[in-house]
């Protein structure tokens, strides 16, 4: 037996693909369950019970599902393109610490803010990516290695910032950043939840970079460094800026992730305040086969499963 | 659902991780066809 590769990827191929790959891991996960001595059956509706078994618990996945839409488009944009960003964890935090500073003394009002904000952290993303990425196409340092190493470098900025001058005061002791300006939160989506307008920028964020991916130069360009890279020099792309071009779209959504999280949930920054939202982003990405509209969806299934099961 | 079956919760990080491993197998598969 050999493996042969496709002329041609059939569309059924690409949708199945990824519920295939579901259905095999919850096997997989259910062997484990029932190792433990509990159904899997049982214990999948306890799960989905959890996850969507009311208004809050609904509200409460959808909020989990905002920064994996993002952190997941951020891997998406730079995966098509074949640059390993690894590095969704630190650009998150990255956004989100700049908008936790830049926020706690802007004197601004919250609708002119707000999107200040938002720039500020997409804009800090970018250019941690930026880094590497510059690193890759001037000196062919792996991507991989220097966005995954980059991510510990900045969590331990960051609880050297929040142990130290933007320690919040009113935390009692808890090592809590300042937070931002009460203007600056982002409006509840459902009243009395923790669900805000982020999740409706996550979902436009997708659109916007399914038209950039689909109906641009740069997205055909992008797709095509991505297929094959010499083809595309080949044919006058130049290779270079596409590159930096995809780096900076890239650490930008992985930092708007952070910006929002800031100013929708937590208002400031802690350590902890993602359980791995860059790294499951890229989970995220390839579940939804690297497409923008997939993304959403496995970015809710990828929420649920860590929604469901919390007590 | 942790509280009420005794499952860990961690076993959200282990579907999720099984989930990347079983998509990458899938993509191969999507990707290359098996010939004899």
């Amino acid at each position: 037996m050999r493996l042969e590769r496709r002329a041609h990827v059939p569309l059924y191929l690409v949708v199945v693909a990824p519920l295939a790959a579901v259905a095999v891991a919850l096997i997989l996960a259910g062997a484990l369950i029932a190792a433990a001595g509990v159904s899997p059956a049982t214990a999948y509706a306890e799960m989905l019970r959890g996850a969507l078994g009311s208004r809050l618990s609904v509200t409460e996945m959808l909020t989990r599902a905002t920064p994996l839409i993002l952190t997941g488009l951020a891997a998406a944009v730079a995966f098509r393109a074949r640059l390993w960003n690894i590095g969704g964890e630190g650009q998150f935090f990255v956004g989100a610490l700049v908008t936790a500073w830049v926020g706690h003394s802007l004197a601004l009002p919250g609708p002119v803010g707000i999107p200040v904000l938002m720039a500020l952290g997409m804009a800090s993303g970018a250019l941690l990516l930026a880094g590497p990425a510059y690193l890759r196409l001037r000196f062919s340092v792996d991507e991989v290695v220097t966005t995954l190493l980059l991510n510990f470098i900045v969590i331990l900025f960051v609880g050297l910032m929040i142990e130290g001058p933007l320690r919040d005061p009113l935390a009692f002791g808890w090592p809590s950043s300042v937070p931002v300006d009460g203007d600056f939160r982002l409006p509840d989506l459902v009243a009395r939840t923790r669900l805000h307008i982020g999740f409706l920028v996550a979902i436009v964020a997708a659109g916007a970079v399914w038209l950039i991916l689909a109906r641009t130069v740069f997205g055909a360009e992008t797709r095509a460094a991505g297929l094959n890279a010499s083809a595309a020099a080949f044919a006058g792309i130049s290779l270079p800026r596409t590159l930096m071009g995809v780096a900076l779209l890239s650490g930008a959504l992985a930092g708007l992730a952070g910006s929002v999280e800031v100013l929708g949930v937590t208002a400031g920054v802690t350590t902890t305040m993602s359980p791995g939202f860059g790294y499951a982003g890229i989970v995220v990405a390839m579940l939804a086969a690297l497409h923008p509209a997939g993304v959403v969806a496995a970015a809710i299934f990828v929420a649920t499963v860590f929604v469901g099961p919390t007590p | 659902m942790s509280r009420a079956t005794g499952v860990p919760s961690f076993i959200a990080d282990v579907i999720v991780a099984l989930c990347l491993l079983t998509m990458l197998v899938a993509l191969l598969f999507t990707t290359y066809r098996v010939r004899r």
